[in-house]
């Protein structure tokens, strides 16, 4: 094994990462990296892509694991080099079929005649990396060798089939840390050498990188010292594995062992990281509604009886107990008792008076009810308003009669509305369509009850008005319109949780402080207790040494 | 030989020809504006969840809130509206005198509609003479109920107090000179050459398009049709009152103009009927201390100055707050209508569209 040429391909970001791995090759200038005069045939100093000159034969085999390092390390990539299986005659025997191109840690462009012999020394290898690994770290997690093919779950691919005898050990090339770490100190726990928690995220310690920064290597993604890769794969591996966030991420060249997550203490996993929660905090409580307000002519209608029925029972009650008290009297001897008086109803001494449901009379009404066959829920008069109660089925062909219908011509839809109702059975929402007549000086309330989850048809083609006012109903209800250009919510902001006007909905805002005065940090209620006591002649106040 | 390129720019949301917080998203080819999006939402406040935890007494404040340059004729939208609730007969005198001042409040709004939508198209010098007079209605306001902006000036049920002595005067000496003082604006703008050319033809909405978007207000009248909810569905004292509805039929920046100027005149005779034909009598309807609603359901709308003004509410047995309570805006309505208005025509028409429609953001978000 030996390696004959080396050069740097278009791309190089500068980043010291190949001079710090084998300072013998390369040497980083300011705008790229080059390949050293002093280890090439040519003797000059270049980058080598164009002219692909020889490595002095001395080092073709003495470097070799340096320059793969390097180019391992390298974050962009841009390190390649022709590897030959023989050390001695670099493209003297078979130069067709040796020299294989290492886009490391690509896959191989071309697959090696002697891959698949190599491969079980390999899998030996990881079983020996694991051990090891799992001897320095002290895991508990068992280790299997995981089959080559299988599709690792963070690595950027499958490794390559090792070109013939070249039994690298699986070692971690990168590990960072991706946005939203919430310092719980898992993988500390898991892995102390590699990551150190600070107050606000987690870092990459600085000895086991190639750059000896400290931080949390998203941007930069800087490199894993070979050896430190090496050694420290199971834990990483561990470590990402039971970090709660997913956010710790690597790189793996060969084949990464497949690791348990390392089960965390029970109590600490249960309670999860510190998270204030808001939504349960004492003042955000919702007193829901008990009954379900909705007029309609029919329960009016039995309210009333019920209550005749009431009174009725009431007034019966009364007579059987004047009988019987009567008849008890008698057979005392004593003076009957006086009769009962049936309660007169109270007398509306105030300008106000229920506008009570009545029966649909408007012929409008009427003439709906007739051509909405079967669809119409109800139609009743309240406070001079018409209101017709229909089918969510029949909404469409309702509104298109309503504005088509010679007779009728209500032109513009004026207002559409919801109502939500939680204590009601069978629905939950009320929408409401007001409609108006220009021309006839009418005006006529649409309803139709509405389930949980369940969508309306809508108005928006018969009604173009309707188009904000759904979209209102749906920033504030949830309830969503099926056929609407654009059903997105209008006054929320877009990313806004929940509907406002629904009833569990509290009132006061997602976030919003609850300021508990007891905690008393500017000292007022100390002050006042002080006082207090020294109004009442006591002394609270700890006295001074002189 | 030069590239064209369809460029997108927001207007707002602090712009000072959007009187409040709007944004209106234009997609423009050159200075032709292609597409026009309002985004909204900037000023909501949720009135109706907080009305919805208020007693119907107390959700009266916020709706001084909503539109604030018209808060009188919310006052009186919301006021009538839970009347219609309960079934609340008010003494006539109070009809009257909440007239009266509903029609002021017309006039404020207009005034204040002339001085910034023509200090939007560039004539200076309307909004001081429009402010002058703004002031006298609002001192007068100030005289009847404490506030000039934030009045609350009803109760359900009629009026807190009858009015005090010397408002009459007060008012008298405001309509005696108010009529003039329409003359002074119409000689600054309505045969003024800038102003016609800036307003003639500009935002067009025909009828057609203003109610199937529910245009209400002087916007529809401007576009031919008669519809006034004081002549269709008369409440407070408008039945009894004479007075005509203006109409224009051309649907144009200037049209509009000229039907707000004429219902200030309108309004100017109202008042004077108003305050002519004042019955005697109490101002405040026998109730029972404390409002115990049945189960109901209301739509109830006035003609606020821009326009439908509705308020549905929703009443539980028993309860002291409304169950639900939803505000018809005009101004979010109408609004919807500025992309007809301005697609295809010119970035500085916008300007002009926004000020005609006469939007107030604080009722457009609510």
């Amino acid at each position: 094994m030996a390696i004959t040429k080396v050069w740097i391909e278009e791309g190089c970001i500068v980043c010291n990462a190949c001079e710090a791995e084998c300072p013998d090759v390369f040497h980083v200038t300011e705008e790229s990296c080059h390949i050293k005069g002093d280890s090439r045939k040519d003797g000059r100093e270049s980058e080598n892509r164009d002219e692909k000159a020889e490595l002095k034969a001395d080092l073709q085999s003495s470097l070799e694991a340096s320059i793969v390092a390097a180019a391992a390390a390298c974050p962009v990539e841009v390190i390649k080099y022709d590897q030959v299986a023989s050390a001695d005659a670099p493209g003297s025997a078979e130069p067709a079929a040796a020299p294989a191109v290492i886009a490391s840690p690509a896959p191989v462009a071309v697959a090696p005649e002697g891959a698949p012999t190599a491969a079980p020394a390999v899998d030996a290898d990881i079983e020996n990396a694991v051990d090891a690994a799992l001897g320095t770290t002290g895991n508990t997690a068992a280790p299997v060798p995981a089959p080559s093919a299988a599709p690792r779950p963070v690595a950027a691919a499958t490794p390559p089939d090792p070109p013939a005898a070249n039994p690298a050990k699986p070692r971690v090339t990168k590990v960072w840390i991706e946005d939203g770490c919430i310092v719980c100190n898992a993988c500390e726990a898991d892995s102390p050498e590699v990551f150190h928690v600070t107050e606000t995220t987690c870092m990459i310690k600085p000895g086991v990188r190639l750059d000896g920064k400290e931080s949390e290597n998203r941007v930069e993604k800087n490199g894993l010292k070979p050896e430190d890769g090496e050694r420290l794969i199971t834990s990483i591996i561990t470590a990402s594995k039971g970090c709660p966030v997913d956010v710790i991420k690597y790189e793996v060249l060969g084949d990464a062992p497949v690791v348990e997550a390392k089960p965390h203490d029970a109590a600490e996993v249960a309670a999860g990281p510190f998270v204030l929660d808001y939504k349960a905090a004492p003042n955000r409580q919702v007193v829901m509604p008990k009954t379900v307000p909705l007029p309609s002519l029919h329960t009016y209608q039995e309210e009333q009886k019920a209550a005749v029925a009431a009174d009725g029972a009431k007034w019966a009650k009364q007579q059987a107990d004047f009988e019987t008290a009567k008849a008890k009297a008698l057979a005392e001897g004593k003076d009957a008792p006086k009769p009962p008086v049936r309660a007169v109803p109270k007398k509306n001494e105030n300008d106000m008076e229920f506008p009570a449901p009545s029966e649909a009379k408007d012929p409008d009404l009427l003439h709906l009810t007739d051509l909405l066959d079967g669809k119409v829920s109800q139609a009743f008069e309240q406070s001079g308003e018409l209101i017709l109660q229909v089918h969510p089925d029949g909404l469409i062909e309702t509104l298109m009669f309503c504005k088509g219908d010679a007779s009728l011509r209500y032109e513009m839809l004026v207002d559409q509305t919801a109502t939500h109702y939680p204590a009601a059975e069978g629905f939950a929402f009320s929408v409401v369509y007001q409609l108006i007549s220009i021309s006839r000086h009418k005006r006529l309330r649409v309803r139709v009850l509405v389930k949980e989850g369940q969508d309306l048809e809508s108005a928006v083609e018969i009604y173009p008005s309707a188009n904000w006012m759904e979209r209102e109903i749906y920033d504030m209800f949830g309830i969503r319109f099926t056929g609407h250009p654009d059903m997105t919510r209008i006054l929320c902001p877009e990313d806004w949780e929940g509907h406002p006007l629904r009833k569990e909905y509290p009132t006061l805002g997602w976030g919003q402080r609850d300021i508990d005065f007891r905690e008393d940090r500017s000292g007022v209620l100390m002050r006042m207790a002080l006082e207090k006591a020294g109004n009442m002649g006591i002394n609270l106040k700890v006295p001074k040494a002189d | 030989m030069f590239k064209t390129e369809e460029m997108e720019i927001n207007l707002g949301p602090q712009h000072p020809s959007t009187h409040g917080v709007l944004r209106v998203k234009l997609h423009l080819d050159g200075e032709t504006v292609v597409r026009c999006v309002p985004m909204i939402g900037y000023l909501h406040r949720g009135v109706e969840k907080i009305c919805e935890n208020k007693t119907f007494f107390q959700g009266q404040v916020w709706t001084d809130r909503t539109d604030y340059v018209a808060s009188v004729s919310n006052n009186l939208g919301w006021a009538e509206g839970v009347e219609k609730l309960f079934g609340i007969t008010v003494p006539r005198r109070a009809h009257y005198i909440r007239t009266m001042l509903t029609e002021l409040n017309r006039i404020t709004s207009h005034l204040l509609w002339l001085g910034t939508h023509a200090l939007d198209i560039g004539a200076m010098t309307v909004f001081l003479y429009a402010f002058r007079e703004r002031e006298e209605i609002l001192s007068i306001f100030e005289a009847f109920c404490g506030a000039r902006l934030t009045t609350t000036a009803f109760r359900i049920g009629g009026l807190r107090e009858d009015i005090p002595p010397g408002l009459e005067k007060q008012v008298r000496a405001f309509q005696a000179r108010f009529l003039d003082c329409i003359e002074e604006y119409e000689t600054l703008l309505t045969e003024n050459r800038i102003w016609k050319k800036r307003t003639i033809g500009v935002a067009l909405l025909n009828a057609e398009d203003a109610i199937a978007l529910g245009v209400t207000g002087p916007v529809l009248r401007a576009a031919g049709s008669t519809y006034d909810i004081r002549k269709v569905f008369p409440y407070a004292a408008y039945a009894e009152m004479d007075f005509d509805v203006p109409t224009q039929t051309a649907g144009d920046t200037y049209a509009r103009y000229l039907v707000r100027l004429e219902e200030m005149r309108q309004a100017h005779r109202i008042v004077n009927q108003c305050l002519d034909g004042l019955p005697e009598g109490p101002v405040m309807a026998k109730l029972p201390k404390v409002l115990k609603s049945e189960v109901n359901e209301v739509y109830h709308a006035i003609e606020a100055p821009k326009g439908e003004l509705g308020y549905y509410f929703v009443g539980e047995k028993g309860g002291v707050n409304p169950y639900r309570m939803h505000i018809r805006a005009p101004s979010f309505i109408n609004l919807q209508a500025l992309p007809k208005m301005v697609e295809g025509r010119l970035l500085a028409d916008v300007i002009a569209a926004i000020g005609t429609l006469d939007v107030v953001l604080g009722e457009v978000d609510r």
